[in-house]
């Protein structure tokens, strides 16, 4: 029996999955991109280091933002770049921004319309008008933030090695607080439309890996932490970290010691879940939902609780921003030869990027780790075990029941193809 | 009651931000849905079409890299009365282009054990795959200038973009000139009508919106400009900027004639 799910919508880039069962045994359980191979780790080669940042944020038209700070940060690490703290509060109100209106994406538009079998998600606007609504103004949050401090949505502008170019307009923070009383209340109807959802039961042992600090729900800086508790430094974790590559596929997959491991929301909040606000454990606690749990399509859920934490979060560095009176934009540095890793939390898992560069700043060496990437081979494990169950179904629910899976990871294939 | 006509928005090899510019404006994209049919964009529905649906108007975004992909690109060609080419991507191959310039098989093999297995085509310029009707620039478009140009077509008119250099939109807002400072900015060739959004932020324009026709028919513009940024620049630094929005071909051109 063959189950193909060709050319997969909503998604960030086109992707596929090929599944094969033979007598109730799964022969075969393949999710594929169906991106071109674009070679951006190739055509930084010999290019000045700060293009990285520039070119790179254009592997990904919903997370161009991980990628300009991924990037920056690893430069900075190379060449042991000091920055102040004004800047790391900019781009952790980014980051977190980001998030705020990728999960508002994912979440109501590309998710929910599996669960309430609506294959148009212009349709899911009338049918939920009000908390499509809620949605809307949850992502115009994020997008507004984005705009002020990068100066574009898409690929922003301002991000660069040091600090920012421009810095941002005090008024236009504070236009931007005064939605923020309504941006966690529309928040708090977006994820009361989750909580009440019946997600597939599902449960196969996996790793979570993810970014972790003493200080905060960690998205900019840390450690590498696993579940099974790990922690390690990224470029350990990097040494660490196979790519596999296979004939005719554009996607190499990641194995960390031999093992198939999580990223993301889910992986997030088992690694960090003490340092959410209480407003958004109040939301996972909505969930009944008991830590481990090994259902990835909870990772839906944790996106609704990580949605109400990031608004919250955003709220507190604007505010800190409005009244902080501004430094200098960036700080100057010389160029030097060196190695560095950067490692930041994109909306669907970490992000690594690594740089090696000469005395004069071009670069030499590089290699770009994404969520996806990560994630993939963990898929088709669960993919795997999911199936059997799956494949008795009448093919319509069967479908669904696949791409609920599939989907619940966020799955971005143009970053995985970069 | 006359059929609303029929929009679908596709895309090939890329980062689909040119969809996400689109997306970003949700109030303009509502108004748009009730003067328009949007039958087919996989961002936001699940169906598949039928593999003979026609379209009146047809965007498409990113770079033809895979068979598939300029097999599709030539297919919605017949299937649309109207083709859009929405981005740098679509129109001159984007940021996949530089590796163009580089030996592509050493490139494809640093990045995968299996180069071999690879599809690596040399990157082309749209004009060389289809005939296209209308081309919406950058990178990414501008969510707004989108809406205006579909505004445009929808009411009848033929769509239009001003043909003035960006340089006229960065002096209007008073930005300061980051060429005469010493960088590499090709403001002065490029197409304008994205507000100079760069500038504004102190990044230099690399012209993905592509050069003004009239740059291309009087390349002086050109040749000043190159003598001005090869007092400060090696040729080197200038040719990796033309790289990034695929415009050294564009610009090579015009140092020939």
């Amino acid at each position: 029996m063959k189950i193909e799910l060709n050319h997969l919508s909503k998604t960030e880039g086109r992707g596929s999955f090929k599944g094969s069962l033979l007598e109730g045994q799964i022969t075969e359980a393949k999710m594929i991109s169906n991106e071109g191979a674009r070679l951006v780790e190739g055509m930084l080669l010999g290019r000045n280091f700060a293009d990285a940042p520039v070119i790179t944020a254009r592997i990904c038209g919903i997370c161009p933002v991980v990628h300009v700070l991924t990037a920056t940060k690893a430069m900075e690490a190379a060449m042991d770049i000091k920055v102040s703290a004004q800047t790391i509060k900019m781009r952790e109100l980014l980051e977190r921004a980001q998030i705020v209106h990728s999960h508002g994406l994912h979440l109501f538009f590309l998710s929910l319309p599996d669960f309430v079998n609506i294959d148009n998600s212009l349709r899911l606007i009338k049918q939920f008008p009000c908390e499509a609504q809620a949605a809307i103004k949850v992502r115009e949050f994020g997008t507004k933030i984005v705009k002020a401090v990068g100066g574009r949505i898409v690929h922003p502008l301002r991000a660069e090695i040091g600090g920012f170019k421009v810095l941002p307009d005090k008024s236009e923070l504070e236009r931007i607080m005064e939605i923020y009383d309504e941006t966690l209340k529309a928040a708090q109807t977006v994820v009361k439309v989750f909580q009440k959802l019946k997600f597939p039961e599902f449960s196969r042992k996996t790793d979570y890996f993810s970014l972790q600090n003493k200080k905060d729900y960690a998205v900019i800086d840390g450690d590498i932490a696993s579940w099974s508790g790990k922690k390690i430094k990224p470029a350990e974790f990097l040494a660490h970290v196979e790519e596999l590559h296979e004939m005719n596929e554009v996607v190499k997959r990641t194995r960390w010691n031999k093992k198939a491991f999580m990223v993301g929301a889910l992986a997030r909040l088992h690694n960090n879940y003490v340092k959410l606000s209480p407003e958004a454990k109040k939301a996972w606690k909505g969930f009944g939902i008991k830590l481990p749990t090994w259902n990835t399509t909870y990772n839906i859920a944790a996106q609704a609780v990580e949605l109400i934490h990031s608004v919250e979060k955003c709220g507190e560095i604007l505010e800190e921003l409005i009244k902080m009176p501004f430094g200098p934009a960036k700080n100057h540095y010389h160029i030097r030869a060196g190695k560095g890793v950067g490692a930041v939390e994109a909306p669907r898992g970490t992000l690594y990027h690594y740089y090696e560069i000469d005395d004069r700043g071009r670069i030499l060496n590089c290699n770009i780790i994404t969520p996806t990437a990560q994630f993939l081979n963990n898929l088709e494990e669960d993919l795997r075990a999911y199936l059997p169950e799956a494949a008795g179904l009448p093919d319509a629910e069967r479908d669904c029941r696949l791409k609920i899976l599939i989907r619940a990871y966020d799955p971005c294939f143009s970053c995985a193809t970069h | 009651m006359t059929k609303k006509p029929t929009i679908a928005i596709y895309s090939l090899t890329c980062c689909d931000g040119c969809e996400f510019a689109i997306l970003d404006i949700p109030e303009k994209l509502l108004e748009l849905l009730k003067h328009a049919e949007i039958k087919r964009w996989r961002l936001l529905d699940e169906k598949c079409p039928p593999p003979d649906e026609t379209y009146d108007i047809c965007f498409v975004e990113g770079s033809a890299i895979t068979k598939e992909n300029l097999e599709l690109l030539k297919n919605l060609r017949e299937r649309s009365k109207f083709l859009c080419v929405l981005g740098n991507c679509a129109e001159f191959g984007g940021i996949h282009r530089i590796k163009n310039w580089h030996d592509k098989e050493q490139l494809c093999k640093y990045v995968y054990k299996y180069a071999e297995t690879i599809e690596n085509p040399k990157i082309q310029n749209i004009e060389e795959m289809v005939k296209f009707d209308f081309v919406i620039p950058a990178c990414p478009v501008s969510g707004e200038e989108f809406y205006r140009i579909v505004n445009e077509m929808l009411a009848g008119k033929k769509p239009k973009i001003e043909l003035r250099p960006i340089c006229y939109e960065c002096q209007t807002r008073g930005y300061e000139c980051i060429l005469q400072k010493g960088q590499i900015c090709l403001g002065p060739l490029t197409i304008g009508g994205c507000s100079a959004v760069c500038l504004g932020s102190k990044m230099p324009c690399w012209s993905c919106r592509g050069p003004l026709p009239e740059v291309k028919l009087r390349p002086d513009a050109y040749k000043n400009l190159m003598k001005f940024l090869s007092e400060r620049h090696s040729k080197d630094e200038i040719d990796k900027a033309m790289e990034v929005f695929g415009m050294k071909d564009e610009y090579l051109k015009l140092s020939q004639q």
